[in-house]
């Protein structure tokens, strides 16, 4: 028992301490780029743990959780094109114009993924089992048809950003000050995950996912936890989508795709479900592999796919359960 | 209100298709009596209680709970009223442990749980009811064990003890004794026996020799009627339930 | 009139087609509360093997049967080797798996057939146009769609009313447990049920090689309007699948003719595009979220 404790602390001390060193092992390397790879598995590995957080402590499949970092990626990438164009967000009822300023577009992203998260979960969590898969895959593709139809936007194309949102005395635009921009909310974000999932909210949710009609027999308004917890989980994503927006400086439609909602939930079941680490070992051993196959092969995905079956079938525990010995869900 | 009766079940009414479940049940559950509800499998038993609990609505019929009507209120808001159910097939939170799996549902009645920040194995608050839920069901030292891998026994005694942590009005047991061994099955009947009082208990429940002992008042189910009502006594000597339900069981 | 009549057909063919794809689906469901995405990759691979067939022989015919075969072989190859170890395994492990199954597919078509999509020619005795009124030419291969759909709903029907195994699979569908008190060889009835609907879907693949191009991921965008159409219809109901297949093909096809054509009465031309062409394409999804609050469980929902 305490051993595990133990390897579960040094798993986790040891993962952050690497992220915090790699700006300095790329450059001792002299390969820049692992800064930009590393900035992007950071980001996923945001959004995967907020997915984690409905997977595999709510319980809720959902297939649509890239419409959330969609969202926030496109509430960047919107209102950073108002500024490019010197045209206004809004004319009507009042001005508004676009802004490039991080704090607010940032606070918006993360307000707007909210926001639709609601909406979409409201919906969504009418159901369960297999039909809430497909509602909540249903919903992403919708949004992801509405910002290819939105020609104003670049449709297919999408927009791209001439700079990164802009902070006060932090410069965005270094690549290494905004990788640890993104290990700071990432770890922010896992730290506040921490608090929720061991709080009552937490064990009322991880109830819910253990067994649901009993939940309802003891007299919990189930619905209404389940949603906050869906809602939570989007903001989480849209935080992300924001980031990556700034990251790629890029926003188009296949952020919405959802292939991409697929990936995130291999990350999730690559690194361990039910922990929150294990989606972050899982977004940098999918990210890693992605780059590692397709250095000798194009075609990849040939391999990724039955991988991932047999990870299913074979090795449910994840990475995290494979490293601390410890069973998935026994927190 | 000076009323004696607890729970009021009229005319209550449900079918599958062509098949009735329920047809035309009355039933009046007294306040602080165990009243057993026997019948032979099939006989609805089960859609019954599920009724009551609000998982199922009824096609028609009214159930009336400690004088509100509570027909059409959905399950979470019946078991805040006071009205616990255990299930057939142990229903816990198999990956919690056991403390954790009553602390939820004392959770459940003490107010909202949008708690976010504090952990919730650090209330103080919770702690007192937890610990006599724990202690009244006889798991105080299993405490900490994972909910899987307790006995069977165990499991049933922590399905109660979940129904009891919140000392209800009404406890409905669905088979409490299913598949126990004797021993568990004593300990079984000394925890309902401990209860009877404070709370009104329906019983379903197909160990005779359980029923007989426990019951203040026994109705007799077949076919989705309520064939006989009446004391363990009146209900032995019943004409139709032995031709009916007790015959049968004699072969 | 003569457009909106045309435009009429056109749903009712995206519909029938839905209905291919979704009947198998909603079994697979139903019967083994499994969630197959890879469904979409078998409409594919009938494409493929569809358009490979008429390339090297010339024939429509041929092609299209070779499809329907071989794709039904795969499809039961694929319900053996995988499917099979996930029917005790909960959702998300389905998911995944049949996630796996998708980018494989979708990469082995890239490395057989390339990167370029494949083209298919009407065949020839199908290319002319016939006047379903008069005035109003319309081809006749989609006619043709139309009629083979119609004509699969009724011969599902017959089979599900009719035969034996057809009661049997739709009491397995409405009742999982039914099966096994039938005294079915419930391994095998599961791969034959997988097989056809493996069938269904390769005969909507193949018949929308002329229309569509053939090209990878090609089956991503049916499945996830045939997964609308599921959620409309009802889990398990065959006829819930054809209703929500009709209702989803019309209201999407109409909706991308009608809805910038409605709004350019009230909005100056360019604008009513715009915002006509987005609302259109949220058509058919904003139609499930009214029926989700109408009825959560579809319109005809085959369990308790």
């Amino acid at each position: 028992m305490r051993f595990i404790k133990n390897r579960r602390t040094l798993i986790t001390g040891a993962s952050f301490l690497f992220f915090l060193l790699l700006p300095l092992i790329a450059s001792a390397l002299g390969d820049a780029y692992l800064v930009t790879l590393f900035t992007r598995i950071l980001i996923y590995a945001l959004a995967a743990v907020s997915l984690d957080l409905i997977l595999g402590y709510g319980g809720m499949n959902s297939l649509g959780h890239t419409a959330f970092f969609g969202t926030g990626a496109y509430v960047v990438g919107i209102l950073a094109f108002h500024i490019q164009e010197e045209t206004l967000f809004l004319s009507w009822p009042i001005e508004l114009s676009g802004s490039s300023n991080a704090i607010l577009v940032w606070l918006l992203a993360v307000l707007f993924s909210a926001f639709m998260s609601g909406l979409i979960g409201a919906l969504s969590l009418r159901t369960t089992g297999i039909q809430f898969i497909m509602i909540t895959l249903a919903f992403a593709q919708m949004l992801y048809y509405l910002f290819v139809s939105l020609e104003a936007y670049g449709g297919d194309d999408g927009i791209s950003l001439w700079a990164r949102n802009k902070l006060p005395i932090f410069d965005t635009a270094d690549d290494t000050s905004f990788y640890y921009l993104c290990l700071g909310f990432l770890v922010i974000f896992v730290f506040l995950s921490y608090r929720l999932v061991h709080s009552h909210f937490g064990r009322v949710i991880r109830g819910a996912k253990q067994n649901l009609q009993r939940m309802q027999s003891l007299g919990f308004p189930i619905y209404r936890y389940q949603l906050v917890c869906f809602i939570i989980a989007g903001a989480g994503a849209g935080l992300a989508g924001a980031l990556m927006a700034n990251q790629s400086e890029f926003v188009s439609p296949g952020l919405l795709h959802w292939t991409h909602s697929g990936e995130m939930m291999i990350m999730v079941l690559l690194g361990g479900m039910g922990t929150l680490i294990g989606p972050i070992l899982g977004a940098t051993a999918l990210l890693l592999l992605e780059e590692f196959l397709s250095v000798y092969t194009e075609h990849w995905m040939a391999f990724l796919g039955p991988f991932l079956i047999i990870v299913v079938l074979f090795a449910k525990r994840g990475l995290y359960g494979l490293l601390t010995g410890k069973e998935v869900n026994d927190e | 209100m000076m009323s004696n009766t607890l729970l009021k079940v009229r005319q209550l009414q449900k079918s599958f298709g062509a098949v009735e479940a329920c047809c035309n049940i009355n039933l009046e559950i007294n306040k602080g009596e165990i009243h057993a509800l026997i019948g032979p499998n099939g006989a609805g038993k089960t859609t019954l209680i599920q009724q009551l609990a609000g998982q199922m609505l009824p096609d028609s019929g009214s159930i009336e709970f400690d004088g509100q009507d509570i027909t059409r209120l959905p399950a979470h808001k019946r078991a805040l009223l006071g009205l616990a159910r255990s299930f057939q097939i142990t229903s816990i939170f198999g990956q919690m442990s056991a403390e954790e799996n009553i602390a939820l549902a004392v959770q459940a009645h003490m107010g909202h749980s949008f708690r976010f920040w504090r952990p919730a194995n650090k209330n103080k608050k919770l702690q007192p009811t937890i610990e006599t839920a724990l202690e009244k069901c006889g798991l105080l030292e299993r405490r900490h064990i994972v909910a899987d891998n307790l006995s069977h026994g165990e499991k049933r005694q922590l399905e109660a003890g979940m129904a009891l942590a919140v000392t209800p009005k009404l406890l409905m047991l669905d088979e409490p004794m299913a598949g126990m061994g004797p021993g568990s099955a004593v300990k079984m009947t000394e925890l309902i026996q401990s209860i009877k009082g404070n709370t009104s208990i329906l019983l379903v429940e197909h160990d005779m020799h359980a029923v007989f002992n426990l019951a203040d008042r026994i109705t007799v189910l077949v076919y989705g009627k309520p064939i006989a009502t009446g004391t363990p006594e009146e209900i032995s000597h019943n004409q139709d339930v032995r031709s009916a339900y007790l015959g049968e069981g004699d072969n | 009139m003569l457009l909106f009549i045309e435009q009429l057909f056109n749903g009712l063919q995206l519909g029938v087609m839905l209905f291919l794809m979704s009947a198998g689906l909603t079994l697979v469901f139903g019967i083994m509360r499994v969630i197959n995405l890879a469904h979409g990759s078998l409409y594919m691979m009938g494409a493929y093997i569809a358009a490979t067939v008429v390339q090297h022989s010339g024939s429509f015919i041929l092609a299209l049967l070779t499809a329907l075969a071989a794709t039904a072989l795969l499809g039961m190859l694929i319900e053996v080797i995988v499917l099979r170890r996930l029917y005790k395994r909960d959702h998300l492990d389905q998911v995944l798996a049949t996630f796996g199954l998708i980018l494989f597919f979708n990469e082995l078509t890239r490395i057989v057939w390339g990167r370029q999509p494949l083209f298919m020619d009407v065949p020839g005795w199908l290319s002319e146009t016939i006047e379903i009124i008069p005035g109003a030419p319309y081809p006749s291969y989609r006619l043709a769609i139309i009629s083979v759909g119609i004509l699969a709903a009724v011969f599902l029907y017959l089979m599900f009313t009719r035969t034996r195994l057809g009661m049997k699979i739709r009491a397995g569908a409405a009742n999982r447990e039914m099966v096994a008190a039938l005294g079915v060889n419930i391994t095998l009835l599961n791969t034959l049920i997988f097989g056809l609907g493996a069938l269904l879907a390769a005969l909507a693949g193949a018949m929308a090689g002329p229309i569509l191009a053939v090209e990878s991921g090609m089956g991503e965008s049916i499945l996830i309007l045939t997964f609308v159409v599921i959620v409309i219809g009802g889990i398990g109901s065959i006829r819930g699948a054809f209703i929500g297949a009709i209702l989803v093909g019309i209201v999407e096809t109409l909706g991308k003719f009608a809805l910038p054509l409605l709004l350019r009465l009230m909005l100056p031309p360019a604008s009513a595009d715009g915002t006509g062409a987005s609302l259109a394409s949220m058509s058919v999804y904003i139609l499930m979220a009214a029926v989700l609050i109408w009825r959560p469980r579809g319109l005809f929902p085959a369990h308790d």
